[in-house]
């Protein structure tokens, strides 16, 4: 059931930004992909002002003004340069990723322990399902928000927008600005999609800055679906059938994932359905044949102006941006530091690296250079920045991720590369085995030890029981670490296994509720990054359905997973650096075998436990590495193992 | 008074290539308030841009016009309708076709007027809008709330008409809006012109096809060729003409610029 009232209340939120399309597509007939973009911009906006202590009522209006302003871009260079809408669109859906980028700060920005409307409700909650409440608040907004709506279409201010849609050249013999008018159209759109994505971050707990991507399609199927159910030329009618749209839409999600469906399946189905249905469209709007094409034609020039400064501008940026700096001095060794994105993963064996190269005398900007790049996501992005290290002359190569580590090894053969948190560098073609391997490549590896795992989950439950897990199956390590999982299954015939994947992180909220409604015991998750930078979604089903999460990642406990058994990737920052270390006072490293992860951490949650209602038993309490309790982590320092050697000896 | 006020009023098209072509030649003209001027001319001479370059739809590239004494001449259209009102030739361009009459007539009330998020289209301002409806004697003052795309090309000009005088406009454009309707719905166009004009005192300039038309109506003619106005018929000189004296007039044309008979044939086939 939860599934259900959770994809209806997805539905509500979402139709703001239905709303917004309804006003582009349906009245100025300019699809307006900028909203892609403009979505993630009210999320993160959002986030990062509620991070900071804002109230998450009062971030709306900043959410749909930085919404607004980011449309009105988008009209200001349709209008005024004749840029051809679309085009339009996609220039600044593009430019907004970086400033989205920037307005977070990183790739992903938590929420679970922050206020979020949600919480706010929860407070006010007379003792309802939380997700029922949810919905008995949204309903209501949602109803207020379709009167003013339609109210405002039918103003002397709604109809001449309307009419600016419908016949430009009348509109204009009647004193209007069509130029003005269509901006203040699209700018109003957008500010709607800000708002949407601020309460979609709030409300599935996390603000991801791929989060926006597919938006214009979703939104236009909502809007499609809206139309062909109630069709009407009351505005209150048409306005309705906008926000059924998008809670039909998100209920077809729901149920494609409840029956296993493989959701970048759906994309094409949806992005099927939107095509099929603009193309009879334009079929029946016979007056309009080819206007894209003459469009095109007409403004070709335009066209290719746009796209080659857009090119110059990005070379310039990035060359700007990625500059290395000048230095003389030759016997500095230099280290090209390369990570994927901005996740923890990447930046706790970055620290691990850095904090293991110092103990090893290593001073970067004294003896040593280190030259770091972040692909931000953008696994293309990986080969550039190879490249770019590469022509920047460093001596080590150091691809933190299977994604980078990949772009490393195809393209670079002369220099030595030392990756590390790589879950298998085989399935790269790094090598056969971990002695026989590429000439210049070594490097730190390993997966998630699902079969400890389940054995765990089976020391905390007996008997026959239902579990669930979810990723991303776009992720070459993901699908290491699922053979893994279903191979330690073959030990554990009384486990029953449910999976459903997920092709990004604003999915994995609806993926988990539908494992709940599955009527699982555990999530045991997989080292997997869409999960990892959706988990807040996990935890959030958990808490509220009583379903305790075990994972591979140890670096996640305190977010409130009950039990981690797994690899820190510190620890495989920390075993780089002694490799690098090796290879820069000369060890050839085709001759230094690969190393697996040397230590494993083991953790376990009181607090989580409490809210749950679990007991740990006294074998598990006593084997833990690792325990949160009364919100505060407890670990040991990590030591690598030769360095306790080293340490007995020389004391 | 003067309404209007053109002069050396030059637009070359395309300038430099292949298809250039000179719309307007350095145009003269002066309209005084209260004047009902037709234009005549053959197809392409230049009276569609004419109207355009008044209205502001297109800058001119030399020349200045004056509305009530206030130059316009960079004006964008928009800020010229709180003076001028306009009725196209294509029938569909003066309305929005998925809003209601009661709807289209509403922005039309409010042109060049603010418009605020205020709910204006109450019942009041209907049965207003009813009456004025009532005037066309079309029958449309029941389908108040049908959609414009609903109704017949000659209805949808009577209405285009209709918005155009609802606020009395200092200029009224009228670009050969009843080419595209049949014989008997073009008459009853023409008969709510003439109506309109009288009523409210207007300054019109009328572009027509028809010689009838042109002799009828109106104060004042003008005939155009090429770009440049060749000729200017005063309401006592109209009186004296007929219909073969404007023949006879395209015919001198022809002997100074050699037009083929063949396009005489054309011409007289045009305004017979
Ligand atoms: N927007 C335009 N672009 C290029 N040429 C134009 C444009 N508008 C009109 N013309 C040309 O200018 C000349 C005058 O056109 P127009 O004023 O429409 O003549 P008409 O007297 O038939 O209304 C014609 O040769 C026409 O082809
Ligand atoms: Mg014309």
């Amino acid at each position: 059931m939860e599934l259900w009232i959770g994809a209806v209340n997805l539905g509500f939120l979402y139709a703001f930004m239905a709303i917004g399309t309804y006003i582009t597509y349906k009245l100025y007939s300019f699809p307006d992909i900028t909203i892609d973009g403009t979505f993630t911009t009210g999320a993160a906006t959002a986030s990062i002002l509620i991070v900071n202590g804002w109230n998450p009522l009062t971030v709306l209006p900043v959410a749909f003004l930085v919404g607004s302003l980011a449309g009105f871009i988008t009209g200001f260079i349709h209008t005024r340069f004749r840029i051809e809408g679309l085009l339009a669109g996609i220039l600044v859906m593009t430019g907004l990723y970086s400033v989205n980028l920037h307005i977070m700060g990183k790739s992903n920005i938590p929420l679970l322990n922050d206020p979020t409307f949600v919480s706010l409700l929860a407070f006010y909650n007379p003792g309802l399902n939380p997700e029922f409440w949810n919905f008995l608040v949204l309903i209501t907004t949602i109803v207020l928000f379709w009167m003013v709506v339609s109210l405002f279409l039918r103003t002397d201010f709604g109809l001449t927008m309307r009419s600016t849609g419908n016949n430009p050249v009348m509109i204009a013999a009647q004193g209007v600005s069509v130029v003005r008018n269509k901006i203040f159209g699209i700018s109003l759109a957008n500010g709607l999609v800000g708002i949407s994505g601020a309460l979609i971050a709030q409300y599935q707990g996390f603000a991801d800055i791929g989060m926006g991507i597919g938006s214009i399609i979703f939104s236009l199927a909502s809007v499609i679906i809206g139309e062909a159910i109630l069709h009407s030329r009351s505005i209150f009618i048409q306005v309705l059938g906008v926000i059924l749209g998008s809670v039909i839409f998100r209920l077809a999600v729901a149920l494609a994932l409840y029956l296993g469906m493989n959701p970048n399946d759906l994309k094409i189905l949806t992005a099927l359905f939107v095509l099929a249905t603009l193309i009879t469209t334009q079929f029946f709007r016979k007056k309009h044949e080819g206007r894209f094409t003459r469009m095109f034609h007409h403004h070709a020039r335009i066209f290719r102006w746009s796209f080659l400064i857009l090119f110059v501008l990005l070379f310039v940026f990035f060359v700007v941006k990625n500059r290395p700096k000048k230095e003389n001095d030759a016997h500095r060794p230099r280290i090209g530091l390369l990570l994927a994105n901005q996740s923890s993963l990447m930046t706790n064996t970055r620290n691990g690296f850095y904090d293991e190269l110092r103990k090893l005398d290593y001073r970067p900007g004294e003896n040593c250079e280190i030259i770091e790049l972040n692909a931000e996501g953008d696994i293309p992005m990986n080969r550039t920045m190879v490249d770019h290290l590469v022509s920047a002359g460093v001596d080590v190569l150091v691809p933190v991720s299977t994604a980078s580590t990949q772009a490393a090894i195809t393209k670079v053969k002369e220099i030595p590369v030392v990756f590390a948190t790589v879950a298998n560098p085989f399935s790269i073609q790094a090598g056969f085995s971990d002695s026989n391997h590429l000439p210049n490549v070594t490097g730190v590896y390993g997966s998630a030890p699902s079969y400890e795992l389940l054995k765990l989950f089976t020391m905390m439950k007996h008997g026959k029981q239902k579990i669930g897990t979810l990723y991303n199956p776009a992720f070459p390590n993901t699908k290491v670490n699922l053979a893994d999982l279903h191979k330690a299954l073959k030990s554990y015939p009384q486990l029953e296994l449910s999976e459903v994947s997920v092709s990004g992180t604003s999915e994995v909220y609806q993926a988990a509720q539908s494992l709940a409604a599955k009527g699982i015991s555990a999530f045991i998750l997989i080292n997997d990054l869409t999960v990892f930078n959706a988990l807040e979604s996990v935890i959030r089903v958990s808490r509220a359905q009583k379903i305790p999460v075990y994972s591979n990642d140890a670096e996640r406990l305190q977010d409130g997973v009950l039990l981690v058994y797994g690899y820190e990737y510190y620890v495989s920052g920390m075993q780089a650096a002694h490799l690098v270390d090796r290879v820069l006072k000369g060890e050839n490293p085709g001759k230094i075998p690969f190393e697996r992860f040397k230590i494993t951490s083991f953790g376990i949650n009181y607090d989580m436990a409490d809210q749950l209602g679990v007991i740990f038993p006294d074998s598990i309490r006593k084997a833990a590495t690792i325990t949160f309790i009364h919100n505060k982590l407890n670990k040991q320092p990590l030591v690598l193992p030769e360095d306790r050697e080293i340490q007995t000896k020389t004391h | 008074m003067t309404m209007i006020e053109i002069a050396g009023l030059t637009k070359l098209f395309n300038a430099g290539s292949l298809d250039e072509v000179l719309a307007l030649d350095d145009v003269c003209l002066e309209i005084r308030e209260h004047d009902f001027l037709t234009v005549i001319g053959t197809n392409g001479s230049g009276k569609s841009t004419l109207l355009n370059v008044i209205a502001g739809n297109i800058i001119p590239d030399k020349g200045i016009i004056r509305i009530k004494g206030k130059e316009v001449t960079r004006h964008p259209d928009f800020k010229r309708a709180k003076y001028i009102a306009r009725v196209f030739q294509n029938p569909f361009q003066g309305t929005a076709p998925d809003m209601t009459i009661a709807e289209n007539l509403l922005m039309a009330w409010l042109r060049g007027k603010h418009r605020w998020p205020l709910l204006s289209l109450n019942r009041k301002i209907k049965s207003f809008f009813r009456d004025q409806l009532a005037s066309l004697d079309m029958d449309l003052e029941k389908r108040l709330e049908n959609v414009m795309g609903t109704l017949s090309g000659g209805q949808r000009q009577a209405v285009t008409l209709l918005m155009a005088v609802l606020q009395t406009p200092d200029v009224l454009l009228l670009d050969e809006h009843t080419a595209a309707l049949d014989p008997k719905t073009a008459a009853q166009v023409i008969r709510l012109t003439r109506k309109f004009v009288e009523e409210h005192h207007l300054t019109a300039i009328m572009v027509t096809h028809s010689m009838n038309q042109a002799l009828e109506l109106g104060n004042r003619t003008i005939m155009m060729h090429h770009g440049r106005i060749i000729d200017d018929i005063s309401s006592e000189e109209k009186k004296k003409l007929t219909i073969d004296d404007f023949l006879n007039k395209f015919e001198d044309i022809r002997k100074q610029e050699k037009l083929t008979p063949e396009l005489i044939g054309r011409l007289k086939a045009l305004y017979c």
